[in-house]
C-alpha cells in the first residue's frame, strides 16, 4: 500500500553541474524499485539558508512528491545520508489534495463495503434530523 | 472591550489558503523578527490551524527555510 510523500533535498551549492539531476534520477530508480513512484519535481533552485549548514550559507532546493509503501522510506533515508552532496533532506507526508486518479484514495482509506456502510450512515443521520424536527 | 481589533483566522476566512511549510512568505508571517512562533492569541489563528501552521513551521526551520532563532531576520 502506497502512501503519497514529499521528500526536500538541499544540495551544496558547490557540487558539479548535473549532480541534481542525478541524483533525482538515483532518486527515481530507488523509489521505482521499493515499487513506488516519482510524481512531480519541483527544482527551486539556489537560496540562502536560514542557517549555516555543513558552514554552507547556500543551498540548492528540490521537492520530489512521489508514492512509495512506507517500508521503503528507511533505505531512502540511508541513501540520502550517505551522499556528501546533500546538504539536508527531508519526507513528510504529502497532505496536498488529491488531483489525479481520485480512485486511489477511496482504496486506501477503505474497500467497497466500507464505502457503502459510509454512505448509508449518512442517509440515516440526514433520516434522524428530519425526524427530530417532525416531533 | 477590545483593545485592538478582533482577529479571524485567516485560514477560516479564506479556504482556499493552504499552509505550506515550502511558502516562506506566509510562514514568516507566524513568525517573530527574531524567529519565534507568534502565539495565537496575538495573530488571531484558531486552535486547529495554529496547530498545522506550528508543524509547517518546524518542517521549515529543519530544511533551514526558516531560523531557529535568530538577532533579526533578513
Amino acid at each position: 500500500m502506497s502512501k503519497r510523500y514529499e521528500l526536500t533535498l538541499i544540495v551544496n551549492t558547490q557540487a558539479p553541474d548535473g549532480a541534481v539531476d542525478d541524483l533525482v534520477a538515483r532518486f527515481d530508480r530507488l523509489v521505482s524499485e521499493g515499487g513506488g513512484r516519482s510524481v512531480e519535481v519541483n527544482r527551486l533552485g539556489g537560496r540562502k539558508l536560514a542557517y549555516d549548514i555543513s558552514r554552507q550559507n547556500r543551498g540548492d532546493y528540490t521537492f520530489i512528491r512521489f508514492e512509495a509503501p512506507p517500508e521503503v522510506l528507511p533505505e531512502i533515508d540511508r541513501v540520502l545520508k550517505l551522499d556528501e552532496s546533500i546538504l539536508r533532506h527531508m519526507v513528510v507526508l504529502d497532505e496536498s489534495p488529491v488531483e489525479e486518479e481520485p480512485e486511489e484514495v477511496e482504496e486506501k482509506e477503505s474497500d467497497d463495503e466500507g464505502d457503502e456502510a459510509e454512505d448509508a450512515a449518512e442517509e440515516d443521520a440526514e433520516g434522524g434530523d428530519e425526524n427530530e424536527e417532525e416531533a | 472591550m477590545n483593545r485592538s481589533t478582533v482577529k479571524v483566522c485567516r485560514f477560516c476566512e479564506d479556504k482556499a489558503l493552504t499552509i505550506d511549510y515550502k511558502d516562506v512568505r506566509l510562514m514568516q508571517r507566524f513568525v517573530t523578527d527574531r524567529g519565534k512562533i507568534i502565539p495565537r492569541r496575538v495573530s488571531g489563528t484558531c486552535a486547529r490551524h495554529q496547530r498545522t501552521v506550528t508543524r509547517h513551521l518546524k518542517r521549515a526551520r529543519q530544511i533551514a527555510l526558516l531560523p531557529f532563532a535568530t538577532d533579526s531576520m533578513s
